[in-house]
């Protein structure tokens, strides 16, 4: 074999090794993330929450702003869907390893006559030892309802529970920034969960 | 008489008998569960299959030790909104189908609820049918 053969081997080898390290880890960033959830148009800056939290302590979602908020509008008499929601939230968490302590998950009640902060503290907690609750006043919840687009009512049954609350089972994603930036329906997975909350973490 | 006629026929014994002991199947549960619940939540949901038997049956009511009361319910999603409906007629369980219990849907609600649910631990829960005799199944707590 002659050194110019040789010369032309390891280069081509040197060139497929580029190309291989271009292909598995430079085009995958390059290509622009898809969220799955529904991506909200707006540079305004989320509106204000200021609730009860863990200790009686008033917490505001600005409070976080160096984290992604993730919002989770629910009550603690719900046996089916709000433990589903945030079981998933705690699993989308726990899949993004280091990314995870940059979220900060956050339970509003719909039922502040029934969810004190003190059950909302222990009840977001057995999901994630990070998670709080947010309760308070029913106008102040109300209103932040209304500006968040999520829909809640009472609803009298025959159920013993008294009443169950119809709502809105949506997560809300506010991003570094404070803006809302993202509208997650029930129906996402563990992994497209994580996948957005991941690429909001950055 | 031949070994292979002899095989035969205690084969085709065998097989008159086990007709004969299903010859009226039962309403079968299968894979009874639920999630961990911290004690401050008032209720908590289970979920199971429910296979009918030879007749059409409905499950009208349940009861556990760990739940003050226990109603089934229903999830439902309209535009994004869920709702609980209470079914106070009861769960219908179709001859020889299967009815899933499962998260977002049909549930055992619990409500009133005593305790802790933890990890690994079995709830005994008992069912009433319509028909046929009520019985025990022991739900697990796990976490999906």
């Amino acid at each position: 074999m002659t050194s110019r053969t040789k010369a032309f081997i390891t280069i081509g080898v040197g060139m497929i090794v580029i190309l291989l390290v271009a292909w598995q880890f430079i085009l995958p960033r390059l290509q622009p993330h898809v969220f799955y959830g529904q991506v909200i148009q707006s540079t305004s800056p989320a509106p204000t929450i200021e609730l009860d939290g863990p200790g009686g302590e008033r917490v505001a979602i600005s409070d976080f702003e160096d984290k992604v908020v993730v919002l989770y509008f629910g009550y603690t008499f719900c046996p089916d869907v709000c433990p589903i929601s945030l079981a998933k939230l705690a699993r989308a968490r726990e899949m993004m390893g280091d990314k995870g302590d940059d979220v900060q998950v956050i339970m509003v009640s719909v039922d502040p006559a029934r969810d004190t902060w003190q059950v909302l503290e222990e009840y977001a907690a057995h999901f994630d030892e990070t998670f709080i609750g947010l309760t308070g006043d029913p106008a102040d919840i109300d209103r932040i309802a209304t500006v968040y687009g999520v829909y809640y009512e009472a609803e009298e049954s025959t159920s013993s529970a008294g009443y169950l609350v119809n709502h809105t089972s949506t997560v809300m994603v506010v991003d570094r920034n404070g803006e809302l930036k993202l509208v997650i329906p029930y129906e996402a997975t563990d992994e497209q969960v994580a996948a957005d909350l991941s690429y909001l973490v950055g | 008489m031949k070994w292979s006629r002899f095989v035969a026929m205690s084969v085709g014994v065998a097989m008159l008998a086990a007709a004969c002991s299903s010859g009226s199947a039962d309403v079968a549960i299968d894979d009874p569960w639920g999630r961990t619940s911290p004690k401050v939540a008032t209720n908590a949901a289970f979920y199971m299959s429910i296979t009918g038997g030879d007749a059409d049956d409905t499950l009208v009511s349940a009861s556990a030790d760990v739940c003050g009361m226990v109603e089934l319910h229903e999830t439902v999603m309209n535009d994004g909104v869920m709702s609980m409906q209470h079914l106070p007629a009861g769960i219908p369980v179709p001859a020889g189908e299967t009815v899933s219990l499962e998260p977002g849907g049909l549930h055992v609600m619990c409500m009133n609820k005593t305790a802790e649910l933890e990890i690994g631990q079995m709830v005994s829960v008992d069912l009433v049918f319509e028909t046929a005799d009520p019985m025990t199944v022991d739900v697990e707590i796990r976490d999906e």
